[in-house]
């Protein structure tokens, strides 16, 4: 449970206590998964975003952004 | 296996969350569906608040350019996942300005993405005409979690339009795994006795009973008795099951 509200960052339903270890940690790893796709999708969505902006704009976002 | 009607519903809705398969969650329909969604909020806030510095910049930023460009990079360059992130993080005014030039096909992918509670304001406030258009691309996925989740936020004039291009399985369907359940009534009323009783009809013959159940027993007790009184003038038979378990529920 202490990696599951690690990952979570908040205390988990208590029922979940019910799950097995590896069935904990298998919730833990699909949590992980997903944090990790979302961090690799938003790096890559910066990137292709840049080439659509109108060049005189990229650097004034590119200051906000970075 | 629970008995708990509402467990595959709320293992379907985390599944969509987490980009996994429902079945590799099936070890939590021993826990109590009440508390697989309370899991799923944590998930959504987890999910939602983790980069959130970047995606307020990205925000920020945005608003330097004109909202067609901005409408651009999000169907050519963010994609659903991000353009749902970032669609609380936008002045609702500017984000449905954004919404309205996004087609169909890409609003209904991005509404997947959402969190109904940072967004409602947006949903809100899609037109009834738009609201069609991505509910025929949510019914041709057979994207049930979707619809029930995005019902909670619709205007009365949405919700009408939408419900008029869905099937009646599709509205079983979709009823069924709604979070905002508050809203029934309302849906009911908008559907009116004779496709409610219609839908009786559907489920019995779909093997969709748990779904009219559930949309019955979320009516007010007047328009139950309302409903059951018209059905038993009718033909009681063809709706035995819904009627029994309707009967228990409100005994």
């Amino acid at each position: 449970m202490d990696a599951l509200e690690e990952q979570l960052r908040a205390t988990p339903p208590s029922g979940l206590s019910r799950l097995s270890e590896t069935e904990l940690r298998d919730l833990v790893e699909v949590l992980a998964a997903a944090r990790h796709a979302q961090a690799t999708e938003l790096q890559a969505a910066g990137e292709k975003a840049y080439a659509q902006i109108p060049w005189l704009l990229r650097g004034p976002i590119r200051k906000i952004v970075s | 296996m629970s008995d708990d009607p509402n467990i595959q519903a709320e293992i379907l809705k985390l599944a969509r969350l987490l980009h996994c398969q429902p079945e590799r969650l099936s070890y939590l329909e021993n826990v109590p569906s009440l508390e697989v969604r309370e899991l799923r909020e944590q998930v959504t806030d987890m999910l939602f608040s983790a980069h959130v510095k970047t995606l307020e910049k990205l925000a920020v930023a945005s608003k330097l350019l004109p909202v067609a460009v901005t409408a651009l990079i999000a169907e050519r360059a963010f994609g659903p996942i991000l353009t749902g992130r970032m669609a609380g993080l936008i002045e609702p005014a500017r984000a449905l300005a954004i919404a309205e030039r996004l087609s169909a096909q890409f609003l209904a992918e991005t509404a997947c993405e959402l969190d109904p509670r940072r967004t409602s304001e947006v949903i809100a406030g899609i037109s009834p005409e738009q609201i069609t258009e991505i509910a025929q691309v949510l019914v041709a996925r057979n994207d049930y979690v979707t619809m029930g989740q995005a019902v909670g936020q619709l205007s009365r004039e949405a919700l009408q339009s939408a419900l008029a291009v869905l099937g009646d399985q599709d509205l079983l369907r979709a009823a069924f795994v709604m979070d905002a359940k508050h809203r029934l009534p309302e849906l009911a009323e908008l559907l009116g006795s004779e496709r409610l009783i219609g839908l009786i009809d559907v489920a019995e013959a779909a093997g969709l009973e748990d779904e009219a159940t559930d949309l019955l027993a979320h009516l007010d007790e007047a328009h139950q008795a309302e409903l059951l009184a018209e059905i038993a003038a009718r033909d009681e038979e063809s709706h035995r099951q819904v009627l029994d378990r309707l009967s228990r529920i409100r005994s």
